[in-house]
């Protein structure tokens, strides 16, 4: 039976079976696994690794093109990342436009463009349906497609983690799925991506996508036995934005419905309000758990981005419907590292 | 009117007796004559003697009689060396003179002499009841033994009306009328038994059962009237009916689509056969052609360059050396006429030798591929349709078997409400099965019945016969009562009762119920004004005393109407009477003296005075036989014997 | 006159291969690297009822091995159709080899591919071993991985499951039957299929799409089990 559902799990939440689920035209299957293959063979290889671009590498692949003639570069060959590291273009432009096979478009460096935010690569990827952008930081790939991250590696060199099927735990335990997620989102919660400005403790406008697309691309990675959805109707305040994992054998749904507090460009949620607004989450889920009957447990995942992260009184709200999770999952968000923002805690205490 | 001849004894002679010390003779005398002895004498035996003697042993005839083929052997010792003892008695019936003489012992008769010749003793039998007039061997023992003889501890006819009756019947009527009464009442009787017996065999036991069966009958028809009524049934019938027809062309139909389906499936199977044979043989082609198409294409450049070289240079490519043509012959002998390898000298397949064109071919190949994926399609979209086919077949097969299955019931429930309705409509049918049996007993009943009537109407006649007989003899009866009664009155008033006479009474016969309604008359005593009909009605001595009157009154009635005159013989008991009473029998006794009637008194000696006016009656000295002169007295009689004489003596001295 | 490999059907296989491998410039196909690329085209081959020789495996002392191909691809080398490169032969009865297409070969598969039917083994032989390639170099990607190259994918017949049930079950030298469709593999093939196909998101896709989508789900599945049983042992 193991055999079986680790079919179910590769087929469902495997990286390259979501690249397929894109439709992307002219490609088949085992392009695209090769593609994928090439793409990590090509982080991993030495020639990148001694000449890791600061700010990354944005690989626009276009599937409608084919760039293969007889001058044109493969960036998989090993000599082209060592040589543009080399020429220093890196700094200038990181964005190349290849085929699926990694043919580059152009081998001069004209009008290079610079991609650096997901931001702006968001932006980039929506104009096409056709291509997808990986970028390629450090040890992490991720590829969008349509301004949404589809896959997302935190490091290329622990990819079997992820391809492992006994590492990944089955969507039945999911408080503790989401204890997990909150260690590793810790370190994650002090990237830049969600941050516009760290020190006010501001974060980027409509965060909540990339929060829905973090927690996403993680659960796809370590949940063992569900098909996991993203549901983002409406980036604005109170539209639906749920994680749906739908447990392969038995068809059991669980959602989490994400929502965050703290301090945003147009939007405050602090103080009282952040209670409101976490509430709010809560209700909604009633209102799912009224709709769907599948619906196992529902629960309120809330990224806390307060910069004076109180106790939320949860027991104020009643009654608590029997499926929805008590209490909600609190996952905090800190620009700083724990270690910076305990030295300032005694930095302020000792200050006195 | 004939009335029978009763016999009149003469004379009686002992012989060789041993119950008596010497043979004696007595002749008897008209009037009184006396014999006197002591008990244990033989008094009694000679009263046997004489009824032995004139119809010899009288027990074989019926048992009530007394003279047994042992009788006199047992009173006495025989001894067979000298003669037999013998009683001889001379009688006359009327004015035959008989003179027979018998053997104790035996029984038979020794001589016979009958009107002074000999006679053959087997014809004495016939010969007295000839002369009697007596129409049965039986009725004279009866006569003898109950009429005409009387011991001291006899019968009383007064008191046994059977008797009586049959003794009347024998002495006062015609001498026919006792037999023809006899077998009247007898066939009667009979045939009454008979008809009860055949009424309760052919009638009682059937009508029982008829009861019985008819009982059973009714139950069985009620159970029958519960059941459906005949529109019901016929109601049913037609549903039925209706299925069974509607079932026939089901079937019908069923058949059909079964035929059909087999012609299609055989036509489709044809097709499928057809089908096969095609793919084969393309495939078949398909071979042929590949083997050709790899033999063009895997061209071997390399071994080909070998080849060639050692072929036409004889030089081997491999190690440079050059061959002479021997050997280079040899080699590609091996090659290309033997067709073996030349490195393991396996043998090789054969070399097509003409050019392929592969592209050509592999059109063909291509195209013959294409056909043959379009037969397969077609072979199983054949398929998928004769399964199908196949299971119709099956599933109507089975139809098949259920429709029927189902016929047979219907055509099982018609028949039997066709019986049910034959049953309740045919009229002959309304039997039951006990009916057949009712009718056989009802017609057997019947049968007997007719008969039983028949039998009773003769019945009736028997009845009403015995009937007349009866009532003649009551008439009889009833005439004779005034004579009997003269006499017996006479005798009576003086020597015991005034008031006492005779009256007629009857009485029914015990026996059968058919025959108790006839009444038999007979005499009964009267007097102190009351009817003695049963023996406690007057005392012993009283009754001893009627008994000797009416005997005497009934012979000497009889006696008055023939011409010869009977004998009765009494052996009196004296000793039941006091004093004047036995004065008065004696003197009653003493009457008849001069009578024509010979009245034989067997007396003891325990009155001497009752003796004595007993011998005033005798005639002579003659009248008197007296035991003791050859009689043998034990030792204790032996003593008295002074005594006996000297009555005796006293008794002979008043003659 | 002509030599015809005595098997020609496998004779093809092993040409499609050597082809495939040809065709990416990736190094040459080794012996045991052969071996287990047939192999696990046999196995999978439930796909897409692809109709492949008729091939003997029995378990020998490296997973799965059939001496059919061993002679055929020897027999090709002999005509020339391969090349064969020897790694070591210091072992007198086991030598490494690998096994590169000549252009005699490349000719021999250009007519080949002419037949339709060539051309759909062809395609399905080629999917195998170019997986079995990307799948081998992420397995020597393991800093603990003596094998090289395609040697690798040894690994992933390991976890084969007509494979391990075989050895399991059987003895040394037993065949391994691939064309049971009661072997666990097949049912597993048949499964993935099933799944594959209920995908709504993959529903338009032709019948190669899909059938490729399978094959690589299967070779991930094996993957995944490798990389949990290193894990675990």
């Amino acid at each position: 039976m193991q055999d079986k559902d680790r079919i179910i799990s590769i087929h469902y939440n495997s990286i390259y079976t979501r690249l397929l689920e894109l439709d992307l035209p002219n490609v088949m299957p085992l392009e695209i696994k090769e593609l994928c293959h090439n793409l990590v063979l090509f982080q991993r290889d030495e020639s990148y690794q001694l000449n890791i671009p600061k700010e990354g590498i944005c690989l626009v692949i276009n599937f409608e093109k084919n760039y293969s003639t007889s001058t044109s570069r493969n960036i998989f060959d090993q000599s082209w990342i060592s040589e543009k590291a080399s020429n220093g273009n890196l700094l200038l432009e990181n964005v190349f436009e290849i085929d699926k096979m990694g043919n580059s478009h152009l081998d001069k460096a004209e009008a290079g463009e610079k991609l650096i935010s997901p931001v702006e690569i968001s932006n980039f990827s929506i104009e096409t349906s056709s291509c997808i952008i990986v970028q390629i930081i450090g040890n992490s790939q991720t590829i969008y497609f349509k301004g949404r991250p589809i896959t997302d590696i935190p490091d290329v060199f622990s990819l079997n983690m992820y391809r492992s099927y006994n590492y990944k735990i089955p969507v039945s335990e999911y408080i503790k799925i989401l204890k997990k997620y909150e260690n590793y989102f810790e370190k994650r919660g002090r990237k830049s991506i969600f941050w516009k400005s760290k020190a006010k403790y501001l974060l980027i406008d409509s965060p909540e996508v990339h929060f829905i697309d973090d927690m996403y691309n993680w659960l796809c990675r370590n949940v063992s036995n569900a098909q996991i959805d993203e549901e983002c109707l409406n980036a604005s305040s109170n539209d639906r934005l749920d994680v749906r994992l739908t447990e392969l054998t038995s068809g059991h749904l669980f959602i989490f419905e994400v929502k965050w507090i703290g301090k945003s460009k147009g939007s405050n949620y602090d103080g009282k309000t952040a209670f409101k607004r976490a509430i709010s989450g809560v209700i909604q889920l009633e209102n799912y758990l009224n709709e769907e009957s599948n619906c196992v447990m529902a629960g309120l995942v809330l990224y806390d981005a307060r910069k004076d992260k109180q106790e939320l009184e949860w027991n104020k709200h009643s009654p608590w419907q029997e499926k929805i999770h008590f209490p909600p999952f609190v996952i905090a968000l800190n620009p700083e590292s724990s270690s910076t923002l305990a030295s300032e805690k005694s930095r302020k205490r000792y200050k006195h | 009117m004939n009335l029978i001849s009763l016999p009149e004894i003469s004379e009686i002679s002992v012989e060789n007796y041993s119950l008596f010390k010497e043979d004696f003779n007595y002749k008897f005398k008209s009037g009184l004559n006396l014999f006197i002895g002591a008990n244990g004498l033989g008094k009694t035996t000679t009263t046997s003697l004489i009824i032995f003697g004139l119809i010899g042993f009288t027990s074989p005839l019926d048992k009530k009689f007394k003279i047994d083929t042992d009788y006199f052997a047992s009173r006495a010792t025989v001894d067979t060396d000298i003669s037999p003892p013998s009683v001889e008695i001379i009688f006359s019936v009327k004015e035959n003179k008989f003179s027979v003489k018998r053997n104790l012992i035996t029984g038979d008769i020794i001589h016979l002499i009958f009107n002074g010749s000999d006679y053959d003793i087997n014809e004495y039998d016939d010969l007295i009841l000839l002369h009697t007039n007596i129409s049965d061997k039986l009725d004279i023992a009866i006569l003898l033994e109950f009429l005409l003889i009387r011991e001291e501890e006899g019968n009383y006819l007064l008191w046994d009306f059977q008797q009586q009756s049959h003794i009347l019947q024998i002495l006062i009527t015609d001498i026919k009328f006792r037999a023809k009464y006899q077998k009247a009442f007898n066939e009667f009787s009979s045939y009454a038994i008979e008809n009860n017996h055949f009424t309760d065999t052919n009638l009682s036991k059937p009508r029982k059962k008829l009861r019985e069966l008819e009982g059973l009958k009714e139950e069985a028809l009620k159970s029958k009237k519960s059941s459906k009524s005949v529109q019901d049934l016929n109601k049913e019938l037609k549903i039925k009916i209706g299925k069974k027809d509607k079932l026939i062309s089901e079937k019908k139909e069923v058949i059909k689509t079964i035929e059909y389906l087999i012609s299609t499936l055989k036509k489709h199977e044809g097709d499928e056969i057809l089908i096969s044979a095609e793919q084969s043989r393309i495939s078949d082609k398909i071979g042929d052609y590949e083997s050709v198409f790899f033999s063009g294409i895997y061209i071997d450049d390399r071994t080909k360059s070998i080849y060639h070289k050692l072929k036409h240079y004889s030089i081997c490519m491999f190690c440079n050396s050059t061959l002479n043509k021997e050997t280079t012959k040899n080699i590609i002998n091996k090659v290309e006429r033997n067709h073996k390898c030349p490195v393991c000298e396996s043998g090789l397949k054969k070399e097509e030798s003409r050019k392929v064109d592969v592209e050509q071919l592999a059109i063909e190949i291509n195209e013959l591929e294409k056909e043959f994926n379009a037969l397969k399609k077609r072979e199983e979209k054949i398929l998928e349709i004769t399964n199908k086919k196949r299971i119709e077949i099956q599933t109507s097969n089975l139809n098949l078997d259920r429709i029927t299955f189902e016929l047979n019931e219907i055509s099982l429930d018609i028949l039997e409400i066709e019986t049910k309705l034959k049953n309740l409509t045919s009229p002959e049918d309304k039997l039951t099965d006990y009916d057949i049996e009712i009718r056989l007993i009802k017609k057997n009943i019947l049968f007997f019945e007719k008969e039983l009537k028949n039998r009773k109407v003769d019945e009736e006649k028997l009845k009403s016969r015995i009937t007349k007989l009866n009532n003649d003899l009551t008439k009889q009866v009833n005439s004779n009562l005034a004579e009997i009664n003269k006499i017996f009155t006479n005798l009576s008033k003086l020597y015991f009762n005034e008031s006492c006479r005779l009256e007629v009474a009857s009485k029914k016969i015990p026996g059968t119920s058919q025959v108790r309604d006839i009444k038999q008359a007979y005499y009964v005593p009267y007097f102190d004004e009351k009817m003695r009909t049963m023996e406690k009605h007057c005392s012993t001595s009283q009754r001893i005393f009627l008994e000797y009157l009416f005997r005497l009154s009934l012979l000497k009635f009889y006696s008055s109407k023939v011409k010869f005159p009977p004998f009765l013989v009494l052996e009196t008991s004296e000793g039941a009477f006091d004093l004047s009473s036995t004065k008065q029998l004696g003197n009653s006794f003493v009457s008849f003296k001069n009578d024509p009637l010979k009245l034989i008194l067997i007396t003891n000696f325990s009155k001497p005075d009752f003796l004595k006016i007993l011998a005033k009656g005798t005639k002579s000295k003659k009248s008197i036989l007296n035991y003791l002169d050859f009689c043998r007295l034990n030792n204790g009689q032996l003593e008295d014997i002074k005594q006996y004489t000297q009555i005796i003596t006293d008794v002979i001295s008043t003659k | 006159m002509s030599f015809l490999p005595s098997n020609i059907e496998i004779s093809n296989d092993v040409l499609y291969i050597l082809n495939s491998s040809d065709k990416k410039n990736r190094s040459n196909i080794s012996k045991l690297g052969l071996q287990k690329i047939i192999y696990l085209a046999n196995s999978f081959a439930a796909v897409k009822d692809i109709i492949l020789s008729t091939i003997r495996f029995v378990i020998e002392k490296r997973g799965p091995y059939s001496k059919e191909i061993q002679n055929s691809v020897d027999q090709l080398v002999a005509f020339g159709f391969v090349d064969i490169d020897f790694q070591s032969n210091s072992n007198k009865k086991y030598s490494l080899a690998n096994y590169s297409i000549t252009d005699a070969g490349r000719i021999v598969v250009k007519n080949l591919l002419l037949l339709n039917k060539e051309k759909e083994k062809s395609w399905w032989l080629d999917l195998t071993t170019r997986l079995s390639i990307i799948y081998s170099e992420q397995l020597e990607l393991d800093e603990k991985s003596s094998n090289k190259g395609l040697n690798n994918i040894v690994k992933l017949v390991y976890q084969d499951l007509s494979f391990i049930d075989a050895k399991e079950n059987g003895y040394f030298r037993s065949s391994i039957d691939l064309k049971n469709k009661d072997s666990l593999s097949f049912n597993l093939v048949s499964f993935t299929k099933r799944i594959v196909e209920s995908n709504e998101k993959l529903k338009n896709k032709n019948e190669y799409f899909i059938a490729e989508h399978v094959v690589i789900t299967l070779f991930e599945f094996l993957y995944s089990k490798y990389i949990d049983s290193k894990n675990a042992g």
